[in-house]
């Protein structure tokens, strides 16, 4: 293959592949199973796996895109694009990096809204599978929060321990209607 | 007020954890069946457009709308478990016991949508399927999870029933002092009956489901005739009739209850009729269920 020439790393588009597959995958495995509070090891999943891999994206996608054939300018463009296997490598390094960032993203917004581990990680199972899925939970969830988050000064739930309201459950239940 | 931006950017100065929606009070518990009740809303939010792409039928039906129902109606099953569960004081709601049982049924619930939505797309039976070592096992694993699920709101019953906020003497001081009926007795028992005897009536009714192997008694015809959007047989027996009607005894007798005191009716008769009628009306569909008939006939 010509393109062997110009990828002066000795490294195959296959070897490239896995290699970027394992890098993504410790970062899922640090974002679904590991403890948030060692905060070098989030750093990792967060930015230095996606960084890194932005770095290959980089590489491969600079120095093919230009010789290729084909363009983004039509679904036959792309595909053309793609019938380059460095080209093809590289988006699916961009797929690994922008998947594995956003998760670690909803990882962040998820622990501030108090979501537990045990919710999260299907949504990283789904980000890790097909990334705007993951997306699109993560989203829904947040939304329901729409409500509540805009009511903390007013009903600060640290101090309404004494309270025994009987008005209390009732008023939860009518709001259930409008779920 | 709705802010689209809030959807993207982070909420600032977050010290704590933001307060739930729908007045819930903040402890892990409610939070943890709000969250699961929310995730299962947004399962039916990528599920439609599966639903819109796919035109693959199974049995008749298209293959996504299983997992969409199931979807819709756990994520009740858990936000009804987060509204009810406000009826115990925050330190019953994070006792061991319900911990326990919560994180159990949020984890077999997580199990259940993803197997059941993975089965979907490969056009496969997720339910009362052994056609392989790997989904008989499987099959196996939904039925703990399933006994999990309804165990919860069977525990959540009994600890309504046993350390309600209201105690009795209170409601009636607050009865007389504000010239009400009841308070929220009706709401309450409403919610010890409807979660206790919804759990039980589940797990008899699908528990007989189980063991015969499928939700139809009688001939099923691929193409028949069935129910809009729950899909039901209208010539055959189907057993997910009293299912339906059982499980969601947790809403609707609560929900009865909470008219009946928003009425200032009395909630004693009021609760007794109305639990021997839909009672009664899940065990008679389950009667005319395993005798091969439709409820609803065509």
């Amino acid at each position: 293959m010509q393109v062997n020439e110009i990828v002066t790393t000795g490294l195959s588009a296959n070897e490239w592949f896995s290699l970027a597959g394992q890098l993504a995958m410790l970062g899922w495995v640090i974002l679904i199973f590991l403890p948030r509070r060692i905060k070098p090891l989030f750093f990792i999943a967060q930015y230095a796996i996606p960084f890194s891999l932005s770095l290959l994206y980089a590489g491969l996608a600079l120095s093919q895109y230009f010789i290729s054939d084909g363009d983004y300018n039509s679904l036959s463009g792309v595909r053309a694009l793609f019938s380059n296997d460095y080209m093809l490598l590289a988006g699916w390094v961009h797929y690994l990096a922008f998947d594995l960032f956003i998760g670690a993203w909803i990882a962040q917004q998820a622990d501030q809204l108090g979501m537990s581990r045990m919710i999260q990680a299907p949504i990283f199972l789904a980000t890790l599978m097909f990334g705007p899925v993951g997306l699109i939970l993560f989203f829904i969830i947040r939304a329901g929060f729409l409500n509540g988050t805009n009511q903390m000064a007013a009903d600060n739930p640290k101090t309404g321990e004494a309270e025994d309201r009987p008005s209390r459950a009732g008023v939860a239940v009518e709001g259930a209607q409008h779920v | 007020m709705f802010k689209l931006s809030s959807l993207i950017i982070a909420p600032r100065n977050v010290g704590s954890f933001p307060a739930l929606p729908f007045r819930l009070e903040e402890d892990n518990t409610s939070r943890l069946w709000l969250m699961c009740g929310l995730i299962l809303v947004a399962f039916v939010f990528v599920l439609v457009p599966a639903q819109v792409f796919d035109p693959r039928l199974f049995e008749g039906s298209p293959i996504w709308h299983k997992p969409i129902k199931f979807a819709l109606s756990l994520a009740i099953h858990f936000f009804t478990l987060a509204i009810l569960a406000q009826q115990i004081s925050r330190q019953y709601r994070v006792t061991k016991t319900l911990t326990f049982f919560a994180y159990a049924s949020v984890f077999s619930a997580m199990f259940e949508l993803i197997y059941i939505s993975i089965q979907a797309g490969r056009g496969r039976q997720s339910h009362f399927n052994s056609e392989t070592g790997f989904e008989a096992a499987m099959y196996g694993a939904m039925g703990i999870a399933a006994l999990f699920l309804v165990a919860v709101s069977f525990v959540l019953g009994v600890m309504i029933w046993r350390f309600s906020r209201y105690r009795l003497s209170q409601t009636q001081s607050i009865a007389s002092n504000l010239s009400v009926g009841d308070a929220n007795l009706g709401l309450r028992w409403g919610s010890i009956i409807g979660l206790t005897l919804g759990s039980l009536l589940t797990l008899v009714f699908a528990g007989y489901m189980s063991i015969s192997g499928s939700h139809y008694i009688g001939q099923e015809v691929g193409q028949a005739s069935t129910v809009p959007i729950v899909g039901w047989s209208r010539s055959v027996g189907d057993l997910r009739i009293p299912h339906f009607i059982a499980t969601h005894l947790m809403q609707i007798l609560p929900l009865i209850g909470l008219i009946s005191d928003t009425l200032n009716w009395r909630s004693k008769p009021v609760m007794i009729v109305s639990t021997l009628i839909l009672a009664g009306f899940s065990v008679v569909s389950f009667l005319i269920a395993i005798a091969g008939r439709p409820l609803l006939g065509g």
